[in-house]
């Protein structure tokens, strides 16, 4: 594995793995073949032009029913997930940090994050340890504690969803989660507290897959390896410094290969690393 | 002889409104609505035994039936329209117009009154102008003759495509649908027939102007449009009518049958005189994958009744209904809409907006209906309405009838009056009130005026401009 | 008693004038009961042509055999003493200010906080208030609500009986609430209860109505006046609960005077037809309305109400929020028209219907009406869904790990709560989540 040595927690044992994935949404294919590699302990992140698929990959991995899988696998510590149901999905320990949060109304913060972490436990969790692990939480994503007693994503603003959706993460302790877009729609102070949680949240257990139009909140949060999805493919695979060289180059200088002068499929398999 | 239609040639001795002494009507006209006067008129177009046994079939639904009192309609019988004070059949002249030479010169002024420029009139794909009560102008462009697409009056397609004709005729509004399809199906004359063949893509909207010139003289067009697989076009309709001081009654009925994969757009801006009863029954039949689209403006007549209806039959099939009205003084805009889901996996839009002024009185009527085992059904419907002034009235009657789980239907309505801080806001930047307020007005009915050809933007927002005068400050 | 096989009495004329002799009723009270009587006899059934209509199965709204009223009931000591079938219901313990008890035709008992009484409060059956409070009953009675409005109206006006009197004096405020339970055993039986709520000036109060009855055939046709005057704040719940067979026809009418304010909740679980009619005339400038209702359906039940936000004088506010979750053949129906008259400048006024189908079979028809003739509205709008629970919802809770079916049930709870946290009433709230859990078969 070339991981650029850009990875102190990597214990190069594969968590989480997607092969040779198609994808369609009514009738048309969107994904046309992605393969990607997550170890454990690594942070990786996935950029991309709008329309390249991003928000199509994370909705696929955690089993939206509008998103048809036409080939290939989803393995999880070496299990195909793509049979089993969302919420089975969610209690192995795979985590999806919503672009679009969708409000619920009527249905509590607080009682939503009991039934979910009940869920991925096993188990019921006793009071007092539910409020202390929320509360600690709370204060790592400097959140008001007000927010408990809210309707699920109610009447959030764009930050609020956000940080909504890594305090959900922190107290469901997944192994492998996928942030799509998190840093969309944020200010930088904002950002901030939601890369420091991101960051907290890192260590030799945890997979991470942040997907990303832009390369600011990669500012934030280091990732061990790069990848670049475009028309339902990753052409291009790298290491942090590939974010810099989008932010000087733009995405034309891979997505248009002509100007690239090695064609998509020559860069698809993801080897041809600088 | 009492109400037998002769045909007759001599001088009627009617005045016009708009000063056209020299205008000859070819028959003597009769008032009133008899067995005999439908049967005259079946009579003198030397119509088929078929269509003169439909005639008289509705005549009798027409005898039988009450006036609407019910949901739906704006309370017609409160007003003093007297059906026996009514001319039901008027010939203009006894040929038709083959080309512009052959348009009699009073028909042409009336045109030039209407502010039809030239320029436009060439433009028009295929110009049919219905005056009085038949069609007097017709000329479409030899490339749509070579695409084969017909389009003719009603009355010619009878004679020349009797096949095709009887074949879709009353299928989609049946004579005893409702009083006032009975009443025009009894007495129908003119209108617009048009086929479109398979795949055949229409490029530009096929236009009629259309008129109501002799005094308490109804007018019954009847227009039957069938878009094969495949096909589309876009049909405008426009009418205006001078001013009378007794009443007009205009009952229309149109029928639509848009195929698998076909696109038909009908647009319609009324302008009737004040005094005009505008009853009109319009409907379409959308197939598979079809997409049928009414777009309704009515600004004129002292009182419409009028829903366009959409009959969504096989999965895909998807409507849209954008009804634009405007009540001042006197009139009642009883407009709307229905959108009946009766396959699954269809969907339908609809999108109104109202402004009423004076004593005007606009009212959404609308239907959304989703028969049982109709999944996966979307329809929205949104209105929003906009009072001018304290003497206004605004009314928004949905109806929704909901038989199945699997959909998605949302109604959404607000009422308003002109923004107080739209208009500060305009005035601030040196804008008169009057100026401002149809500034806003404008802009309230934008996003339907925008889905209109260019010339009739132009023209509806001309219209509108003249509505709005003086009624602010 | 109850025990006992009597011919019922039929349904006429004679059994009015029996009723009346038997609470030895004034003589201008039996005079309303028979002109209404008259009015009753004179009115058409509804039409099943008609729009209002044309979606409740009218067939089946029958009177025939039906007893006008049920044999005399006793009193008892507490709610203890009601029969088993209607106690279940009920708590015996409560915090109230008082409450009124009615069982079948008679009122059975009655109580009201001592200090309540000392400030002239006044909560009784309305049966004996209009024998003890005479003018008070003349005077409001009927005022609201007439007999004359259609037909099960008018055979409420002709058999009412039993009866609730709320009469909360000048610038008295009842913290607790108020209760009026209404209950039915006796089979194939029609009772009409009437509940009639006077809050003079600057005065507060909050009432609770609830309609039970076991599973038995049967009708509860009842009418329900406020009157809420000058800057009083009138709090109104109506608990339904009947079985399932039972039809239940209930006009409401509320008028409200300058700076008034009423809230009232419509909770609809049990009988097998309601037709419930909320009028709100907002005749008083700044006066104020919000109106929730919740309603669930399962089985064949069938919900239809009408409401309407009548705004009169200026500057008055209303605010509608009704919900509906059906399932199995359950329909429901929601006429719902907001009316601003000429005049009633600067009102405002809103109106929003959200309808959770379950089932294939179940089926909703909202129809949000606006009638606008003030010019200077401040705001009128209304918004009207139908729709089963959403996917997109499911799958963000199944992706945190929440089965499909659990998630489910937490967004129908959740579709509830927005109307239920706003029952100021625990009690009430404890109550209809249980008939709720039934119902969901938890």
């Amino acid at each position: 594995m070339n991981n650029n040595g850009g990875s102190m927690a990597s214990n190069n044992e594969t968590l989480f793995r997607v092969e040779h994935l198609h994808v369609s949404v009514e009738n048309t294919e969107i994904l046309k073949g992605v393969d990607l590699v997550v170890n454990r302990g690594e942070v990786h992140a996935l950029m991309g032009p709008n329309g390249s698929g991003k928000s199509t990959l994370a909705n696929s991995i955690m089993g939206h029913p509008r998103y048809k899988v036409t080939q290939g696998k989803v393995l999880f510590n070496g299990n195909d997930v793509l049979p089993l149901t969302p919420d089975k999905r969610a209690q192995l320990g795979l985590f999806l940090a919503f672009q679009y949060p969708v409000g619920i109304p009527g249905v509590v913060m607080g009682n939503f994050m009991r039934a979910a972490l009940k869920a991925r436990r096993g188990e019921d969790v006793p009071v007092r340890e539910f409020r202390k692990l929320l509360d600690e939480t709370l204060d790592l994503l400097k959140m008001d504690p007000s927010f408990v007693r809210r309707y699920v994503n109610e009447g959030f603003s764009g930050g609020e969803k956000k940080r909504a959706e890594v305090l959900q993460m922190a107290m469901l302790k997944p192994e492998m989660a996928v942030l799509d877009e998190t840093d969309s729609g944020l200010d930088i102070d904002a950002l901030k507290i939601v890369a420091e949680g991101i960051n907290a949240l890192r260590g030799p257990d945890l997979g991470v897959l942040v997907i990303t139009h832009y390369q600011r909140i990669l500012d934030y949060i280091t990732p061990d390896k790069v990848h670049v999805l475009f028309d339902g493919r990753i052409v291009k695979s790298g290491g942090p410094e590939l974010v810099h060289e989008l932010e000087e180059r733009g995405y034309d200088w891979i997505t248009n290969p002509e100007a690239s002068g090695a064609g998509p499929e020559a860069v698809a398999a993801g080897k041809e690393n600088a | 002889m009492g109400t037998k239609i002769e045909d007759v040639t001599k001088d009627s001795g009617y005045k016009f409104g708009w000063n056209d002494p020299d205008f000859k009507a070819v028959n003597e006209p009769v008032k009133g609505l008899s067995k005999d006067v439908v049967l005259g008129i079946s009579e003198l177009k030397d119509e088929p035994a078929w269509m003169r046994d439909f005639r008289l079939k509705a005549y009798n639904h027409w005898l039988e039936r009450p006036m609407p009192t019910g949901f739906w309609g704006g309370n017609i019988q409160n007003y003093d329209l007297d059906f026996d004070d009514i001319y039901y059949y008027v010939k203009p002249v006894a040929e038709q117009g083959k080309t512009w030479d052959d348009v009699p010169a009073e028909i042409k002024r009336t045109f030039d009154k209407l502010g039809i420029p030239e320029a436009e009139r060439k433009f028009l794909s295929g110009v049919e102008a219905q005056y009085d009560s038949e069609v007097v102008y017709h000329n479409i462009r030899e490339d749509l003759k070579k695409q084969g697409v017909i389009f003719m009056d009603t009355d010619s397609a009878l004679r020349e495509h009797p096949d095709l004709f009887r074949e879709y005729f009353g299928t989609i509004i049946p004579p005893n649908d409702n009083k006032f399809a009975s009443l025009n199906s009894a007495v129908w004359s003119g209108g617009s027939f048009i086929y479109v063949p398979k795949g055949v893509k229409v490029e530009m909207p096929l236009q009629a102007y259309f008129r109501i010139n002799t005094e308490n003289m109804g007018q019954f067009e009847r227009t039957l449009i069938i878009a094969d697989e495949g096909s589309d076009i876009h049909y405008v309709e426009g009418c205006t009518a001078p001013t009378y001081s007794s009443d007009s009654l205009h009952s229309a009925v149109v029928e639509i049958i848009v195929k698998k994969g076909a696109h038909v757009r009908y647009t319609t801006i009324q302008n009737w005189s004040d005094n005009v009863f505008n009853l009109v029954t319009k409907r379409m039949a959308v197939y598979g994958e079809a997409v049928g689209e009414w777009v309704d403006g009515n600004l004129g007549s002292k009182l419409t009744m009028k829903y366009p209806s959409t009959y969504l039959l096989e999965p895909g099939a998807h409507g849209e209904i954008l009804s634009l009205a405007m009540a001042g003084p006197g009139q009642h805009q009883d407009a709307g809409g229905k959108c009946i889901h009766a396959a699954p996996y269809t969907t339908s839009v609809i999108n109104s907006k109202s402004v009423s002024k004076g004593s005007g009185r606009t009212s959404y009527r609308g239907q959304l209906k989703v028969y049982p085992g109709a999944k996966g059904v979307k329809a929205t419907v949104r209105c929003d309405a906009l009072l001018l002034d304290e003497e206004s009235r605004s009314d928004t009657y949905p109806l929704m009838d909901i038989d199945e789980q699997h959909v998605t239907i949302g109604h959404e309505a607000s009422v308003s009056k002109l923004g107080e801080d739209q208009l500060f806001y305009l005035m601030s930047r040196g804008m008169d009130e009057a100026e401002a307020a149809k500034m806003i007005v404008n802009g309230f009915v934008e996003p339907i005026v925008k889905e209109l050809p260019m010339e009739y933007a132009v023209e509806l927002n001309r219209l509108i401009e003249l509505q709005m005068e003086g009624s602010v400050g | 008693m109850t025990g006992t096989v009597t011919a019922l009495p039929s349904l006429n004329r004679d059994a009015v004038e029996a009723l009346s002799a038997r609470f030895g009723e004034p003589e201008w009270l039996l005079k309303r009961r028979l002109e209404a009587w008259r009015l009753f006899e004179e009115a058409p059934m509804p039409d099943p042509l008609s729009e209002e209509w044309r979606r409740t199965d009218v067939s089946n709204m029958s009177l025939d055999g039906l007893a006008p009223f049920a044999p005399p009931r006793k009193a008892i000591e507490s709610v203890a003493g009601l029969p088993a079938e209607l106690a279940v219901f009920l708590d015996e313990n409560e915090d109230l200010a008082g409450r009124i008890v009615q069982h079948d035709s008679d009122v059975v008992y009655e109580t009201l906080d001592q200090d309540l009484a000392a400030k002239d409060v006044i909560v009784t059956s309305l049966q004996s208030a209009a024998r003890e409070h005479e003018e008070i009953v003349r005077d409001s009675l009927f005022t609201a609500v007439t007999p004359a409005e259609w037909k099960y109206l008018g055979l409420h006006g002709a058999l009412w009986s039993g009866g609730c009197l709320v009469y909360v004096p000048k610038g008295v405020e009842v913290e607790l609430p108020i209760e009026y339970v209404a209950g039915l055993t006796a089979e194939r039986t029609g009772i009409f209860p009437h509940l009639l709520i006077v809050a003079e000036a600057n005065s507060s109060v909050t009432v609770i109505q609830e309609e039970i009855s076991p599973e038995i055939t049967g009708l509860v046709a009842g009418a329900v006046e406020v009157i809420a005057r000058e800057g009083s704040n009138v709090r109104f719940i109506d608990v339904q609960r009947l079985g399932k067979q039972v039809q239940n026809f209930t006009t409401m009418r509320v008028l409200l005077s300058k700076d008034a304010s009423f809230q009232g909740i419509l909770l609809g679980l049990g009988g097998e037809l309601t037709k419930t009619r909320l009028d709100v005339r907002m005749d008083g400038e700044g006066s104020e309305t919000e109106l929730l209702g919740l309603v669930f359906g399962d089985g064949d039940q069938h919900f239809a109400y009408d409401t309407r936000q009548d705004h009169v004088a200026p500057r008055t506010e209303s605010d509608l929020l009704f919900k509906s979750v059906l399932d199995d053949s359950a329909s429901f129906i929601w006429n719902g028209v907001v009316e601003v008259r000429r005049g009633a400048t600067e009102s405002a006024a809103n109106q929003t219907n959200r309808n959770l189908l379950l089932s294939d079979k179940a089926s909703a028809s909202p129809t949000p009406i606006l009638e606008i003739s003030a010019y200077d509205v401040a705001r009128c709008s209304h918004g009207a869904t139908v729709g089963p629970v959403d996917d997109e919802l499911i799958f963000y809770l199944q992706s945190r790990g929440i089965p499909a079916d659990e998630a489910q049930e937490m967004l129908v709870d959740g579709f509830f709560a927005e109307v239920l946290e706003r029952v100021p009433s625990e009690r009430v709230q404890d109550r209809v989540r249980a008939v709720l859990d039934t119902k969901l078969g938890r």
